[in-house]
């Protein structure tokens, strides 16, 4: 048993975080997401240009050959921030999803573009808004001569106006099927969600004609091929909620010793001592979880239950940090300026991403004990 | 990063195999023998003293206090040798610092740090060995969480000193050989600059043992009338005990660290699977799996912490605040499986199993959730720890001590 970072691991992370600090410093944030420019150009081409993007794919497609740890560990430095935009969906979704999904052909002619950075990625997998099921897809996919004929929408994109391509699903005549989608077409109209979320879009289609070559798969069972294939980039998000909840109980530590009133500093209160305890249990707990389904996927273990245990976990850990960082930051902490209000938001709106914590404890369950057949 | 417990070095190897065979041999004896709690209402003698005869076979070899010097009664051996151990007696559902019902995990690391070469000789070699049963007597009735509260006076007289006092809620149900207690030594004197710890036999005149009967199971009251105990058995320094007592509160605030795990939810999930009623097996239920769900989660996490405690402790890098988190939620997750256990079996879960090891007994698990929210302080306290621990407030953050 080992519970400590490698030597490389430990200067990865260092790279990673320096990388965060002067890129995505804390007085910057605040205003990408105030202003909605989330997606931050400069910064995705240098991540490219570090190798990060497409860390996971393998060298022959112009990846970087490392490892689910590996990735773990740049993807927890940054959450820290948390740096926005479409980092997660580029560099991890889509490449997973086309090595698993797509033909040698597809795979050549868009992963490596992927790799260095001139290939942007939105994913849009389940419509529902509280679920993640193939059944709720509302992307409807016909038969047009040579391609397809796409009408519909698909609901809740992560950064679709950064994305030149759409990796989605569609419903068609024979079920459903993946579509590497170009978001550039006649007839693609990209519509922000306003709320309590953030970088949350609707991408429309109007009788939007696509060749046959940007058919990912048709095969019957692209569902749950895709949900196999995510299942390793589930830690990965994980990852980045660990470090988006290290980097707010470091803010919220931070704070009880500065902040004084009664005459003390508020650390010195018993009940905002308890909001504190409650948070780093949430935080350890998710950290040492996501961390051995990590090694999991890493040492050829079995991991799938292990992977959505931490989803669960981190994804709630996450939800549930803000609100104790809240409740001792108060006021403050509710300025759209504050360093806080990135994390609040991005823990509700990644709540839901890829599926809440019940639908994860569903699927862990079920992983460990089948449900008989009916 | 790597979490196989069993990823040896070949040193390592060679001394597992060692381990699971030896043990395989002596855990032969067992038969139908189920394992008891520390407090046990089920007053199992055949059981303890296949315990008891197991931690003699163990002292023997050094196995119970592996990491502590061949002359004081331990291994002599290193950290590598102590995960090994640990990792194989939680197979067979005991552990390292449990094997009979001896506060020895706590009193020999303290008695190793704090005692000088002459105490060390003579207390540590039959605790290392397994050959005697001794307790920790701190509480007092107007104490609980307020330890330094303390009196209980030891009156320096010539060679010896003459103790007086009552100690409460400590022990189990079998009569020991020492008692590890800390007095007042200054009852005029400064607070936490007026307390000492001592080892006394449980033998001599004027130790009164009275059982006190608990929900989870058996304590007692010791009453102290002119116990008269020799000077070299103060250890640590007179007035000195409060800062002994940062390494003794460390160990029993969960800063050992453990890989054993709690079996209870894993008897739960085959309780599911082999019950149920109209609606089906209790497994394919709904509502049955949310609830099994968190229940296997908190279990998974907390045995993750206990874990992490376990090798950062052994690799002389503690984890500040780690054991009073892993106590805190050990206790407010076995406050939870009470409630769960019940919401999933009904009165069934209030029902008392002869057969199942007692840890697993469903009596027992609905004891011990009300039952082990106080045991050396109140969750309140595991929270006041935590934060000083983790610098809350405070311009330096408080450390955890070694305690290897």
């Amino acid at each position: 048993m080992d519970l400590r970072f490698s030597e490389e691991q430990l200067i990865l992370r260092d790279v990673v975080a320096r990388f965060v600090q002067q890129r995505a410093p804390e007085t910057e944030v605040p205003r990408w997401f105030q202003a909605n420019e989330t997606f931050q150009p400069e910064l995705y081409r240098q991540a490219a240009n570090t190798g990060w993007i497409g860390m996971c794919v393998p060298e022959s497609l112009g990846g970087g050959g490392f490892g689910t740890m590996d990735a773990g560990i740049v993807f927890e430095q940054l959450g820290r921030a948390p740096v926005p935009g479409p980092l997660f969906a580029s560099s991890i979704l889509a490449p997973r999803l086309l090595t698993q999904l797509a033909s040698q052909e597809q795979q050549s002619r868009l992963i490596p573009p992927t790799c260095n950075g001139s290939i942007v990625w939105a994913v849009g997998l389940s419509d529902s808004p509280r679920g993640f099921t193939e059944n709720d897809i509302e992307l409807v996919s016909k038969d047009a001569g040579k391609g397809l004929l796409l009408t519909g929408r698909k609901r809740f994109v992560h950064d679709a106006p950064a994305a030149d391509r759409l990796l989605c699903t569609a419903r068609s005549a024979q079920g459903t099927i993946f579509l590497a989608v170009d978001l550039r077409l006649e007839g693609v109209r990209i519509v922000p969600h306003e709320g309590f979320l953030s970088s949350l879009y609707d991408v429309e289609f109007d009788q939007v004609e696509v060749g046959d070559d940007d058919v990912i798969s048709r095969s019957p069972s692209c569902w749950h091929d895709a949900e196999v294939a995510l299942e390793v980039t589930l830690p990965i998000l994980s990852a980045y909620k660990v470090g988006a909840c290290q980097r707010v109980f470091e803010m919220t530590v931070e704070y009880t010793s500065e902040r004084v009133v009664f005459g003390q500093p508020i650390g010195r209160f018993q009940r905002v001592q308890d909001h504190v305890v409650e948070l780093t249990n949430h935080m350890d707990a998710a950290r040492w979880l996501t961390y051995e389904a990590l090694w999991k996927v890493d040492s050829g273990r079995t991991y799938t239950a292990a992977v959505h245990e931490a989803k669960a976990l981190a994804s709630e850990a996450y939800y549930q940090v803000c609100n104790y960082a809240n409740m001792v930051f108060a006021g403050p902490g509710t300025s759209l300026d504050h360093p806080l209000v990135p994390h609040t938001v991005t823990s509700r709106t990644l709540y839901q991403f890829l599926g809440d914590p019940n639908y994860h404890k569903e699927k862990m369950m079920d992983v460990l004990f089948p449900m008989p057949s009916s | 990063m790597n979490f196989d417990q069993e990823a040896d070095t070949p040193e390592q190897a060679l001394f597992r195999q060692e381990v699971r065979e030896w043990l395989d041999t002596a855990m032969a004896g067992r038969g139908d023998l189920k394992w008891s709690t520390q407090w046990s209402t089920r007053g199992n003698e055949a059981e303890y003293a296949f315990r008891r005869d197991l931690a003699r076979k163990l002292g023997e070899k050094g196995w119970m206090f592996p990491t502590i010097p061949v002359e004081y009664g331990g291994g002599g051996l290193d950290v590598d040798h102590q995960f090994v151990l640990e990792g194989e007696i939680a197979r067979h559902d005991l552990s390292l610092t449990q094997v009979f019902y001896t506060l020895a995990r706590i009193v020999v690391p303290v008695v190793n740090q704090w005692g000088n070469e002459e105490q060390k000789r003579r207390i540590l070699p039959p605790l290392c060995k397994g050959e005697v049963i001794c307790w920790q007597v701190m509480t007092e009735p107007q104490g609980g969480s307020d330890l330094a509260t303390l009196t209980t006076v030891a009156k320096r007289v010539g060679d010896e000193y003459i103790i007086n006092g009552q100690k409460v809620m400590v022990g189990s149900t079998h009569y020991p050989d020492y008692l590890w207690t800390i007095v007042n030594t200054n009852p005029g004197g400064e607070r936490h600059e007026n307390v000492s710890w001592i080892y006394v036999d449980a033998h001599t005149p004027g130790v009164t043992i009275q059982p006190l009967p608990m929900i989870m199971g058996m304590k007692n009251i010791v009453f102290f009338d002119d116990v008269h105990v020799p000077v070299e058995d103060l250890v640590g320094g007179e007035n000195n005990g409060w800062r002994v007592s940062t390494t003794h509160l460390e160990l029993e605030h969960d800063g050992g660290g453990s890989v054993s795990g709690d079996p209870a939810v894993d008897r739960l999930i085959e309780y599911c699977k082999d019950n149920g009623d109209s609606m089906g097996r209790l497994i394919d239920q709904p509502d049955v799996r949310r609830i099994l769900a968190d229940a296997i989660i908190d279990g998974h996490v907390l045995k993750m912490l206990q874990t992490r405690n376990l090798w950062f402790r052994l690799q002389r890098d503690p984890v500040p605040y780690g054991g009073v988190q892993a106590r805190y939620l050990r206790r407010m997750i076995g406050l939870s499986n009470s409630q769960r256990f019940q919401q999933i079996l009904g009165y069934s879960g209030l029902l008392k199993d002869l057969n199942v090891d007692e840890a697993t007994d469903f009596d027992y698990i609905s004891r011990r959730g009300p039952a082990t929210l106080h045991g050396g302080g109140t969750l309140d306290t595991d929270r006041l720890q935590f934060a000083r621990r983790l610098g809350l407030g405070r311009r330096q953050r408080e450390s955890a001590p070694l305690t290897i």
